[in-house]
């Protein structure tokens, strides 16, 4: 008897963790339909549908400018971006085993924004100079926070993390100089803009910039999930478990550098989705990160992508998406956290 | 033949000697207690067998061969490791850590099979842990928890074990139920055992149930006296390693027992 109830418990179980996996897996189709039917400029359902089924004989209609070449790129951009942030978090808490790090505190965000910055005083508003500066900064951001990371070898995990702190602080007080010195008509109000993470003005060749270094850090992470299990169980216990620390350490940076610093030289800093989405999926489907990386990568592509819709149509004119991020994302963060008690951390 | 033979080992951190010319050799199926005062080096001796410190004179040989022509990976499908206690980990159900065990056996960027999961499963059954399979780790008890660690160390299909201290953080039923099955383990595998410990009557306990047990006692990073726990835990040496006064007794089955005073 007591038997058979272990098996129905073991069950219901089961079948929840299967119910939560396919709702998070519908998720991002969802949010997707809904960013192209949905939109500051009103556009029918059929007119949609019309598009969407037969564009050949509307393209020149505004109706399908709209949907082709603004809420399609929008919409997937907004999924890369959610989703590699996303992931990168999850890889980096599972490897550190710490719940306040995520790709921003490897010093990645204030690398890309100083390069941003760079980009914007010395070459003016040429969005591709932009990006190419941010990402470049946001990779050697990482770079040099592994290196002070390296510097004790006596707890290096733990040590990189101070190398990330220091790092922002380091590019955080050069952003603010470069706001100093920016003309105050022209450049700050870029500067600005691009600090507060938007995805408007999206076309895709910026799609096209994040795509593949976004799916090669998505997939490297995931593959490497099991190997984060291991690395998770401390130094000594991988090392006895045949684990080359050193080296998957470095791959799982480099990826989420990687991922990170391509979605954030294209749409600025967008916080805590790296942080929470993570925590939510860990919440909800255990601690394997060979399940957590990809199941967060879905998760934060597709609240990303809804997000954005609430940025766009909530007021006249669009919302900041990073601070929408963190008005929806924290308080039901905050309500999973009072339900599961932390849930391992 | 010496399944862990280990030559003249030296190590020091920064300037502080840890090991001094140490010599050490296990045979197949054997169980070498190891034992001596905090800092004496008896975790560092298992670092370096494990690779995870890199002593700077002397050797280690594996089975016959050097230790510094395996890679990390083969290392340790030959030695496993069960740490003193394991804390501050995600919730892992008890299956994902002892799978764990098998990542020597698995592909530089893969994931536990199938094959692996039955693997592991026998693990766990001969532990006697099927039923927590599922279980988060994390709300196991102490004893449960190093059970897991052995079951761990087992998937992991080494020859040799070790076991840095495997009972110092569990009350006694608990310390008799590890070290009872670690007797059993040993008994039906042949595993080759080499632990670390702060109780001298884990060397007797061994002894008592007749398997082939060596202690080492260790002084200031090197052993110095070796062999069977009655010849080498003596009121004597014992005094002299720990200077504690001690009476070593003696029941009517022969079992013998360290008592401090």
């Amino acid at each position: 008897m007591a038997l058979l109830q272990f098996e129905t418990e073991d069950v219901t179980k089961a079948n929840r963790a299967r119910a939560i996996k396919t709702a998070i897996i519908v998720l991002p189709l969802i949010a997707f339909i809904l960013s192209i039917f949905i939109g500051r400029y009103e556009l029918g359902f059929v007119e949609v549908v019309r598009m969407i089924f037969s564009p050949a004989q509307h393209s020149g209609e505004i109706a399908y400018s709209i949907v082709y070449d603004l809420r399609i790129p929008r919409a997937i951009l907004g999924l890369l971006v959610g989703g590699i942030l996303a992931a990168s978090g999850a890889s980096l808490q599972g490897m550190f085993k710490n719940p306040l790090v995520d790709s921003g505190m490897l010093g990645v965000s204030s690398g890309a924004g100083f390069g941003a910055i760079v980009g914007i005083i010395a070459f003016g508003n040429s969005q591709a100079i932009t990006i190419l500066f941010a990402f470049g900064f946001g990779l050697i951001a990482v770079l040099l926070a592994y290196m002070i990371g390296t510097v004790y070898k006596s707890s290096p995990k733990l040590m990189l993390v101070l190398g990330g702190v220091i790092v922002s602080a380091l590019f955080s007080s050069l952003i603010s100089m470069g706001k100093f010195v920016a003309d105050p008509t022209d450049q700050l109000p870029s500067i600005v803009f691009w600090l507060m993470g938007s995805l408007a003005n999206v076309s895709y060749a910026q799609v096209l910039y994040v795509l593949v270094p976004v799916l090669v850090s998505a997939i490297g992470l995931s593959i490497l999930g099991w190997k984060i299990n291991v690395l998770s169980m401390g130094e000594r216990d991988a090392h006895a478990l045949g684990i080359n620390t050193r080296v998957i350490k470095i791959l799982v940076v480099a990826l989420s550098a990687l991922g990170t610093a391509a979605a954030v030289s294209v749409v600025g800093t967008i916080g805590w989705i790296g942080l929470v989405i993570p925590h939510i999926v860990r919440m909800l489907l255990g601690s394997n990160n060979r399940v957590i990386i990809p199941y967060s990568f879905l998760l934060g592509a597709g609240f990303l992508a809804l997000i954005d819709i609430l940025a766009r149509t909530i007021t006249s004119a669009e919302l900041p998406i990073g601070m929408l991020t963190s008005f929806i994302g924290l308080p039901f963060y905050v309500f999973l956290l009072r339900r599961t008690k932390g849930g391992g951390w | 033949m010496n399944v862990l033979s280990i030559k003249e080992l030296h190590f020091k951190y920064e300037d502080r000697v840890v090991l001094e010319r140490l010599d050490l050799n296990v045979s197949q199926g054997e169980v070498v207690v190891l034992l001596g005062p905090n800092g004496c080096g008896k975790t560092t001796l298992l670092d370096c067998i494990i690779g995870y410190r890199k002593h700077e004179q002397g050797s280690i040989h594996i089975a016959g061969v050097e230790d510094k022509v395996f890679s990390i990976s083969d290392k340790a499908k030959r030695v496993a490791y069960v740490p003193q206690s394991t804390s501050n980990i995600f919730p892992y159900t008890v299956m994902e850590i002892v799978l764990m065990g098998r990542n020597p056996h698995i592909g530089k960027l893969s994931a536990p099979r199938r094959k692996d999961s039955q693997i592991a499963q026998e693990a766990l059954r001969s532990m006697g842990l099927t039923q927590f399979a599922d279980r988060a780790f994390t709300k196991l008890s102490g004893g449960e928890k190093q059970l897991v660690m052995i079951a761990r160390s087992l998937a992991q299909n080494a020859d040799i074990i070790l076991l840095d201290e495997p009972t110092s953080s569990l009350d006694v039923k608990n310390e008799m139920m590890v070290l009872r099955r670690i007797k059993d383990m040993v008994r039906k595998t042949g595993k080759t055992v080499v632990l670390a410990t702060h109780q001298p009557n884990h060397a007797y306990y061994f002894e008592n149930e007749n398997l082939a047990v060596n202690a080492a006692l260790f002084v200031q990073g090197r052993i110095k006296h070796y062999g069977a726990p009655s010849k080498v835990l003596t009121k004597q040496n014992i005094a002299e390693v720990y200077n504690v006064d001690c009476e070593i007794l003696q029941y009517s089955d022969e079992s013998k027992a360290f008592v401090a005073r």
